[in-house]
């Protein structure tokens, strides 16, 4: 849910609207209920303490399924460009604010975060996802999502360690499924084969447009259409309320499950209509 | 086909991402990189980030064989890259902008004229698909003659005093119009040609001693004008929004990073009304291995790779980075003598 962080793929004007209307608490608890109320039950989104705050305040945290991506990299690529990649560890760390939290990562932790951040990226990404999974486990996800400028960092490099490392760390830390969100669907897949790390919750864009659908919209529908993993469709629409071309394509493939922009109330009805036809 | 060797400088968030690029795609491949902070070493290393560490460029050089550089690193260092890499022939990708001043801008130019060595600049947005798009639609003549341009880059980043090199004067040459609003006059050039003159620019200091928003008008050969409007201390744009919208004497065009409207009826006010074309970044193709850092990366990087060994320029070679860089020189000029400047392109 890109929306609450104010940005959109669709236009910079949703962007835009986002970040003016998901700006304020209480507008936030307002739509998650109106979404709710609507029968939409899944949010994907990255650590947001607001988010969080307004499904505990309206009852709804075994109601509402949370699909969480971590770690919330954008906050964190702006805290390294202004303050570095020590100020940044230093920032995210004043963000928990619970002294249980802070204890369950272990002081030693605290204090090297920095110095983590700069010896083992691997150790520093699971540090940070953990600080966010802090809150967000109380939320009961069953799986969580490795951000995808994370993985595809990560995929690029053939990290095959990372790829080990963080889907075993989810599963011990949390006894949840580990994730990935990349805009290299048909690579990755082809890699944890390789590499035989069995995760099988893959969410990257599905379109009929073929946008990010590298090399082709053909491969990635044949790679889907093979099965074996659990495709959720990202970037599906160019519109704020998807259309039936778009739903009729996911249908297609035989796909369940697939992540929208909605950012407003009169939106989301729209959508709950074209879903109910 | 032989895997080029590329090397990084630089190993901030920029050089990461680089190199990053530069190992998914399949006949190039990061062997060594270079940076004076030895602790980052190990953190690259832990990233998958395989290559031999040196602390200097002149070390790299001497012990590897290099097919190409990627430097990102603050644009005050950029010239000294490129004498470096000029003197041993080594190709050099430099991130933008060219320099931190006119005069270091027309030395790095100057280098890779002599030396031959292929060059690029980092202008990323030359590789974003809508802009490519726009830049069709107008020499195309769908909207007619251009009448004027209003242009915007913004970015919420900055809202305190800030003490990396990024806000350095004497570094980075200036502040958000060497940060984003560089792209923005890259993007303009490439649709709309390039300016001939600055006749107004405010700058604006709020926070540090580089500007912090922008205000400029400047006129084109044509005869046409554009308002441009640069803030990275703006609210509501967590990702940095790049927008012109282009009167002309057929119509209105709109184009940002994802989308292209255009609208038949000359008048502002009836804008409003349904555009008779849009076009989504969605529906078009960019031309990359792999996407990481956002659109516009991958290919660039690609074209420069692939460039190596062949008759082929990048999109956004020296030349380009000196003529933006021309057209910077005389936004502060105009800034400081409260006056207009003219801007003389630079044509080899």
């Amino acid at each position: 849910m890109s929306v609450l962080e104010g940005t959109s793929n669709i236009s910079p004007k949703y962007a835009k609207q986002f970040a003016e209307k998901f700006s304020s608490d209480e507008n936030v608890k307002i739509f998650i209920g109106q979404l709710y109320s609507m029968g939409f039950g899944k949010i994907m989104s990255p650590y947001n303490p607001i988010l969080i705050n307004s499904i505990k305040d309206l009852g709804l945290e075994h109601k509402i399924e949370i699909l969480p991506i971590v770690p919330n990299v954008s906050q964190f690529v702006r805290d390294m460009t202004n303050y570095g990649a020590v100020g940044a560890g230093i920032r995210r760390l004043k963000r928990i604010s619970s002294l249980p939290g802070l204890i369950s990562l272990g002081l030693t932790g605290i204090r090297h975060l920095p110095q983590i951040a700069m010896k083992d990226f691997k150790a520093a990404i699971c540090i940070m996802t953990h600080m966010e999974m802090l809150e967000l486990n109380k939320l009961n996800p069953k799986v969580v999502f490795l951000h995808k400028q994370m993985t595809d960092l990560a995929l690029a490099n053939d990290n095959k360690e990372f790829f080990s490392f963080f889907s075993s760390f989810v599963r011990k830390k949390y006894n949840i499924e580990p994730g990935f969100m990349t805009n290299n669907m048909q690579i990755l897949i082809k890699k944890l084969k390789e590499w035989r790390i069995n995760a099988k919750y893959i969410a990257a864009p599905i379109n009929r447009y073929g946008y990010c659908m590298n090399p082709n919209k053909a491969e990635i529908e044949k790679i889907i259409k093979e099965g074996g993993i659990v495709t959720i469709a990202t970037d599906v629409t160019t519109t704020s309320v998807p259309q039936g071309e778009d739903l009729k394509y996911l249908k297609q493939l035989g796909i369940d499950n697939a992540i929208f922009e909605i950012g407003s109330a009169s939106d989301a009805y729209a959508f709950a209509n074209i879903l109910k036809k | 086909m032989r895997t080029k060797r590329v090397a990084i400088v630089g190993l901030g968030k920029m050089g990461i991402l680089h190199a990053s690029i530069v190992n998914a795609m399949p006949d190039a491949k990061v062997v060594a990189v270079s940076d004076k902070q030895k602790g980052l070493k190990n953190q690259v290393v832990s990233m998958g980030i395989k290559g031999a560490f040196y602390e200097s460029l002149e070390d790299l050089l001497a012990r590897e064989s290099i097919d190409a550089v990627i430097a990102c690193v603050p644009s005050s260092v950029n010239v000294y890259i490129a004498k470096i890499c000029a003197a041993r022939k080594v190709s050099l990708f430099l991130e933008k902008p060219l320099a931190n001043n006119l005069e270091n801008a027309l030395s790095i130019y100057e280098l890779g004229k002599s030396s031959g060595i292929k060059n690029a600049v980092g202008y990323s947005v030359a590789h974003i698909p809508t802009f490519a798009k726009a830049a069709e639609i107008v020499k195309d003549g769908m909207i007619g003659k251009i009448v004027s341009t209003k242009a915007k880059a913004y970015l919420s980043a900055v809202f305190s005093k800030q003490s990396t090199w990024q806000y350095n004067k004497r570094v980075a040459g200036g502040g958000c119009m060497m940060a984003i609003g560089s792209h923005l006059l890259f993007i303009m050039k490439m649709i709309l040609g390039m300016p001939v003159k600055v006749k107004k620019a405010k700058l604006n200091y709020k926070y540090n001693e580089v500007e912090d928003e922008a205000d400029i008008e400047m006129e084109y050969k044509d005869g046409s004008e554009a308002k441009i409007d640069v803030s990275w201390s703006i609210h509501g744009y967590q990702d940095t929004l790049f927008e012109l919208e282009i009167e002309g004497t057929k119509g209105i065009m709109i184009v940002n990073n994802n989308e292209i409207l255009i609208y038949s009826q000359k008048k502002k006010e009836q804008k409003e009304s349904a555009p008779v074309l849009r076009v989504h970044s969605f529906q078009l193709k960019e031309n990359t291995h792999f996407n990481l850092g956002g659109p516009g990366y991958g290919a660039q990087d690609l074209e420069f790779i692939q460039s190596l060994g062949n008759v082929a320029t990048a999109k956004s070679d020296w030349l380009e980075g000196l003529n933006i860089q021309q057209i910077l020189h005389s936004i502060y000029e105009s800034s400081e003598n409260k006056g207009p400047v003219a801007i003389h392109e630079i044509i080899p």
